[in-house]
């Protein structure tokens, strides 16, 4: 039994290049570390670094601590066996899960929001969630065969159901739109059949009318409880029939977004020289809407980099992915993937105009420690299962949970004769 | 068939990217200008700034009109009313046991530090009782003074305060002092603090900037309307609610210079307070310069349609754009030399009126943007400056204004001397300085009106406007009061007879021309009061009988102009003169045309104003109408009817013949060169004579006991009305005008009076006395000879040498 934590690991992850996926990983790094620098540049030029000669601004260096931070939770997460994150991952999903409900409830007697402040720093658990949810599924479905029927098929989305109701009620669309994609990644790994995927993608795909139609054809204080009057302003705003007072708020950020977008050209205007940028015309622009000032600033090229970069890392992902052996490594990979993938295009559609507003920050390049954090984690958790893809199973975990069969049940007796350790 | 599997995931999560870059070509390489309507000028506000206003000074260098920097104080709920913000939080940790977490303070919670204000309530709510509970409690110290607010509070529950707001409190000196066995304990609050708004106000109203009382409402006015909001169907939110706490409310305006250095150098004890400062126009001598100086008003408020419309035609009212604000930034350094925006003061009336363009400057813009925090920030690093405007130079004397209208005000006012009254005096540029003739030293009327308070005081302008205040009158009297001139206008008729007239007692035929024979000043005449009996059966008399009829009844044109004799200038009008001669040589002399005075809004804007009446009905017509026969116009001769002129005008012959036919063009800023009437024969001695002796001879009409010493001449007049006072007397038009030092004349000066029951010399030879008596103090030699001699020679016209002529009619 492999130690639960390893220092060694670490030191091996960089530094023996024969190992297993050390291309990939190198590249899944650079790609993390990358986009991590941009994004303290681009932190420094929003706020006024560039302009005013500083090195780095408070918040730059902020954000800097925090990448340090995260990379401090990326080693460990590469120090940690992950087989043993499997095993904790039921009671991680039930904490996290009590500590949802925990601030919901609280919400309604002290106002308390997503946010937990413990000192100086907040922990957004919703984001803790993310990743729980994807290692919960991971350890749920790697050897369930019944996602072929229905019920089967139906299980996994009450694994998901919990957090998303919870996280909604934060209220948090934004961060609740994420976990869908991570199960239907997961779903189509794990061999759910097409025609149940498709009709739950169609039936998803009918929310967005649904909400409306609600909306508007349920009496007011019935629909309010269901559809948040925001909501549906942002949805009418994305549909292009924003009301006035939606075109002074959040149509104008949409379109001060993509005046910036387009004013950067092909070159860009300079670093620090962005107008929206300087003038600070463009909200969240630290946040939410940083790929705007990228986009400004750098121009297209930079912007194609920036896209380039997530490109490599959630390609990477896949691909480790695709060289990993086990299934609930292959899993935990392509829900970060995914992950991955669907933070960074509903970001980057939002501030192109492709999809609607939501809260969701730029992974590893948004101003915001929890993100940063948990991107970081994310990240060094596919990493560690690239470093780690050494397991010839046991013959029980060849089979499906439901499943004893003699022969492993010898095996287990045999006190893992049988394992052989294909890695380092 | 995982791999297969992969493969299709990997496919489903790039192909959204791809749909990006293809957005992202679209907005940054293939179609950038699609976007080029969200300019950043789209949210940002133009706004102008105004240039400071061109001081008015009169010709010592004393102002007129000029600019004062007011202070004015505002406040905000946020940073002057910050105590239930703070109070609330904290009472509702407190009573709220069972909440660990601090919330933001909720809606219903900004009413809950209300019971302790209720406390205080009889104490602030007026300065007396403020300023006993001041000394008695507040100037005690700390321990002394501090107040227990809330009692039984427990420990773990004060402890569960943030630390931030526990140190905010503490810093308020609001404490919390447990017990002895440190269970429990209780909250002090320290009075001083917490009635530090009601203090700093206390302060103020110490300083004379404002009422307490007044000041205390305006701040609890705001609060209480916040407190309304929030209890009211639909509370504002978080963010509204510190919009509202965030305006800037004006606390009391025009504060004294020692409270705004207070203020500013003593921020803790007047927190949250700001000074801002405004540009007013100020008139320091109110009504006696209001008819000159006008006074500034909002063109959309004001009433002059053709003002506007004129503006408007030539371009110069200016809107902020909704569209393309950016081009019309930059475009403005253009467009703003005759800007106009919807809320800039004009100048109405007067100098202010008259001199616009150069007084008013040219307006600077700014543009403001609201960034993502919605606060206001300057879009361009420069903006567009400002130019102030030019100070103007008048020729006024301040202190001759001041007096004449002192003087004016004495007689109507309370010597029932008319219904309001008129003076002018003119330099006539023989002065050592050698000014351009036509300079106003004087320009009054009465009544006037205060530029000060009609640009500043609603009320006293629309009681202006209704007619409420007998002392205000926004018309200009000495410009545009057109009367008849009475017996002023037998200087022209004198005139006109002179140069054009034909021979008294010439026989003519009909069809016959007119031998273009002029009246000869040494021609005598007699006056025998009444005039052609026979015809007009005594309807016609002289109205000086007792002057000269009895004792010398034939009189030449100096002596007819001395005793104002009616009947010598019927003659005239009958025999010699037809309205045509008196239309022309009025016209000449200034009767009837625009007066060319900078006030005059024709000036600058080029609308014709009332002409001569007899001019309404054509030359031709009025011939042809009146002829010979027609009674009317031996009224016309004697300036009764027909003739109509302002004391300007009037002002204007009198100066002509000061100076040997030289019309001057009355001015307060810029000089006209005057123009020149030729004449044949120079009839200008004979008429200056004339009137030197009404002023300095025994029986003249302006000779009265305190002028006769004074080297001058004069001409009243009298204009009938057919109106009567409440004791049945008649009521006339007074005029009284001349010019002094008689050699070389300095001045010309027209004194009227409206509706006086009092005849010409004796209405107005109080005023002529002042002005004489204020000319001659400061140069007695050259006005004021008392024993020279006046004699009645009649100077030759063709040789201008003074030969005495007997010669009879």
């Amino acid at each position: 039994m492999n130690r639960l934590l390893s220092f060694s690991r670490v030191e091996g992850f960089f530094f023996n290049f024969t190992g297993p996926n050390w291309g990939i990983r190198m590249l899944l790094t650079f790609s993390i570390m990358a986009l991590t620098v941009i994004g303290i540049v681009f932190v420094n030029s929003t706020s006024g670094g560039a302009e005013d000669q500083l090195l780095l601004t408070k918040e730059a260096m902020s954000q800097l601590i925090k990448a340090g931070v995260g990379i401090g939770a990326l080693v460990f997460m590469l120090a940690l066996d992950y087989q043993r994150i499997e095993r904790l991952s039921y009671f991680l999903y039930f904490f996290l899960l009590a500590v949802l409900a925990c601030l919901l409830t609280l919400r309604q007697v002290a106002g308390v929001n997503r946010w937990i402040e413990v000192g100086f720093f907040n922990i957004q658990p919703s984001e803790l969630m993310k990743i729980t949810l994807v290692i919960t599924l991971a350890s749920f479905l790697k050897f369930r065969h019944d996602q072929s029927s229905f019920r089967g098929f139906i299980k996994p989305f009450l694994w998901t159901a919990g957090p998303m109701f919870l996280v909604i009620a934060q209220p948090d669309l934004g961060t609740s739109l994420m976990l869908p994609p991570i199960l239907l990644s997961m779903l189509i790994i794990s061999g759910a059949r097409w025609k149940h995927l498709l009709t739950v993608i169609l039936a998803g795909a009918c929310l967005l009318p649904g909400m409306l139609l609600i909306h508007y054809s349920l009496p007011e204080d019935l629909s309010k409880k269901i559809v948040k009057n925001y909501q549906i302003k942002r949805i009418s705003s994305y549909l292009g029939a924003a009301d006035e007072e939606e075109l002074r708020t959040s149509a104008f950020q949409y379109r001060q977004s993509k005046a910036a977008i387009s004013a950067g050209g092909l070159m860009g205007q300079g670093y620090g020289q962005g107008q929206r940028n300087k003038l600070n015309l463009l909200p969240a622009r630290q946040t939410d809407f940083i790929f705007s000032i990228i986009a400004e600033e750098w121009g297209f090229i930079g912007a194609m980099g920036v896209l380039t970069l997530y490109l490599i890392l959630v390609g990477s992902c896949f691909y480790i992915a695709m060289e990993s052996r086990e299934p609930f490594a292959r899993l935990v990979a392509c829900g970060i993937g995914t992950l991955f993938a669907a933070q960074g295009f509903q970001n980057l559609g939002m501030t192109m105009g492709i999809t609607p507003i939501t809260g969701l920050p730029l992974p590893f390049v948004s101003f915001g420690g929890s993100s940063l954090v948990t991107s970081f984690l994310a990240a060094g958790l596919v990493l560690g299962i690239a470093f780690q893809p050494r397991r010839v199973f046991a013959s029980r975990d060849l089979q499906p949970r439901n499943y004893r069969s003699p022969v492993a049940l010898i095996d287990d007796h045999a006190q893992g004769a049988n394992r052989i350790v294909n890695g380092p | 068939m995982v791999r297969k599997r992969l493969r299709i995931l990997i496919t489903l999560t790039i192909i959204p990217y791809f749909v990006i870059i293809g957005r992202l070509l679209d907005l940054q390489i293939l179609f950038p200008e699609k976007n080029s309507e969200v300019d950043v000028f789209e949210k940002s506000t133009l706004k102008a700034l105004p240039a400071q206003r061109g001081e008015i000074y009169d010709r010592n260098g004393v102002l007129l009109a000029g600019n004062k920097t007011e202070f004015d104080l505002f406040f905000t709920l946020e940073s002057f009313f910050k105590r239930e913000l703070y109070l609330a939080e904290f009472q509702r940790v407190l009573s709220d046991e069972l909440c660990t977490e601090v919330p933001r303070p909720g809606p219903l919670d900004m009413c809950s530090c209300s019971t302790l204000e209720n406390q205080f309530q009889p104490i602030i709510s007026n300065s007396h009782s403020l300023r006993s509970y001041k000394r008695n409690i507040l100037d005690l110290p700390f321990e002394q003074r501090r107040k227990e607010w809330l009692s039984n509070i427990e420990t773990k529950n004060w402890r569960r305060l943030k630390y931030g707001l526990r140190k905010s409190l503490k810093d308020q000196g609001h404490e919390f002092i447990p017990s002895e066995n440190k269970e429990i304990g209780s909250v002090f609050i320290d009075p001083r603090a917490f009635l530090a708004p009601e203090l700093s106000l206390l302060e103020l109203a110490d300083m004379n900037c404002g009422i307490y009382e007044e000041m205390l409402e305006r701040v609890h006015g705001a609060s209480t309307k916040l407190k309304e909001l929030l209890q009211g169907d639909s509370p504002p939110n978080r963010y509204e609610r510190s919009r509202f706490r965030e305006i800037e409310r004006l606390l009391v305006r025009d504060i004294t210079p020692e409270a705004v250095t207070r203020v500013l150098y003593h921020p803790d004890r007047f927190p949250g307070l700001t000074v801002e400062s405004r540009s007013r126009r100020i008139y320091p001598h109110g009504e006696y310069t209001g008819l000159i100086t006008g006074y500034l008003g909002n063109y959309l408020a004001g009433v002059n349609e053709e003002e506007l419309k004129i503006l408007k035609n030539e371009g110069r009212l200016l809107d902020f754009p909704t569209k393309n604000k950016k081009a019309y930034f930059d475009g403005f350094t253009q467009q703003r030399q005759k800007a106009y925006f919807g809320k800039d003061l004009l100048g109405r009336r007067g100098l202010e009126q008259a001199y616009e363009d150069e007084l008013r400057g040219i307006p600077g813009l700014r543009a403001d943007y609201q960034d993502a925090l919605q606060r206001w920030i300057p879009l361009v690093d420069q903006p567009i400056q400002p130019i102030d405007g030019k100070s103007i130079q008048t020729t006024l004397d301040l202190q001759l204004q001041r007096k004449l209208h002192e003087e004016l005000k004495q007689q109507v006012r309370h010597m029932g001397n008319g219904k309001g009254g008129s003076a002018i005096i003119m330099d006539l540029g023989n002065g050592p300085d050698k000014k351009t003739p036509g300079g106003l030293l004087a320009c009054v009327g009465y009544p006037s009106f205060n530029s000060e308070s009609f640009s500043h005081d609603q009320e006293y302008l629309l009681q202006a406007i209704r007619g409420e205040n007998p002392e205000v009158s926004l018309f200009n009297r000495p410009t545009d009061a057109y009367l008849n001139p009475g017996s002023m206008f037998k200087l022209i008729v004198a005139m006109a007879a002179m140069e054009s007239g034909v021979r008294i007692g010439g026989g003519t035929k009909p069809g016959q021309a007119w031998p273009q024979l002029p009246l000869q000043a040494h021609e005598r005449y007699e006056c025998r009061y009444v005039f052609d009996n026979e015809r007009w059966e005594g309807k016609f008399k002289c109205n000086s009988q007792h002057q000269h009829n009895h004792s010398r009844p034939d009189l030449n044109l100096v002596e007819a102009i001395r005793y104002s004799c009616n009947t010598y200038f019927y003659e005239l009008g009958r025999s010699r003169l037809g309205p045509s001669h008196l239309w022309d040589w009025g016209r000449k002399l200034g009767y009837g045309r625009p007066v060319y005075l900078d006030l005059d809004t024709p000036r600058k804007l080029q609308i014709e104003r009332r002409p001569l009446r007899a001019e309404t009905s054509r030359k031709g017509k009025l011939d042809r109408h009146l002829g010979r026969r027609f009674p009317k116009i031996l009224h016309y001769t004697i300036g009764q009817v027909y003739v109509e002129a302002s004391p300007l005008q009037a002002l204007r012959s009198l100066a002509a013949i000061a100076l040997n036919g030289k019309v001057p063009f009355p001015y307060l800023v810029e000089p006209l060169p005057p123009e020149t009437i030729n004449t044949r024969f120079n009839p200008f001695p004979p008429l200056r004579k004339g009137m030197e002796a009404a002023a300095r001879l025994p029986r003249g009409t302006a000779n009265k006991l305190t002028i006769s010493d004074y080297w001058v001449a004069l001409k009243t007049g009298t204009a009938q009305t057919a109106r009567r006072d409440a004791a049945n007397n008649k009521l006339y038009h007074s005029w009284g005008g001349g010019f002094a030092p008689l050699d070389k004349p300095r001045i010309a000066f027209i004194v009227r009076f409206e509706l006086t029951p009092n005849g010409g010399g004796d209405a107005t030879a109080p005023i002529i006395e002042k002005i004489l008596q204020y000319f001659a103090e400061k140069d007695p030699e050259l006005y004021l000879r008392p024993g020279e001699k006046v004699g009645l020679l009649i100077p030759d016209p063709t040789t201008n040498s003074i030969q005495l002529k007997e010669a009879r009619l």
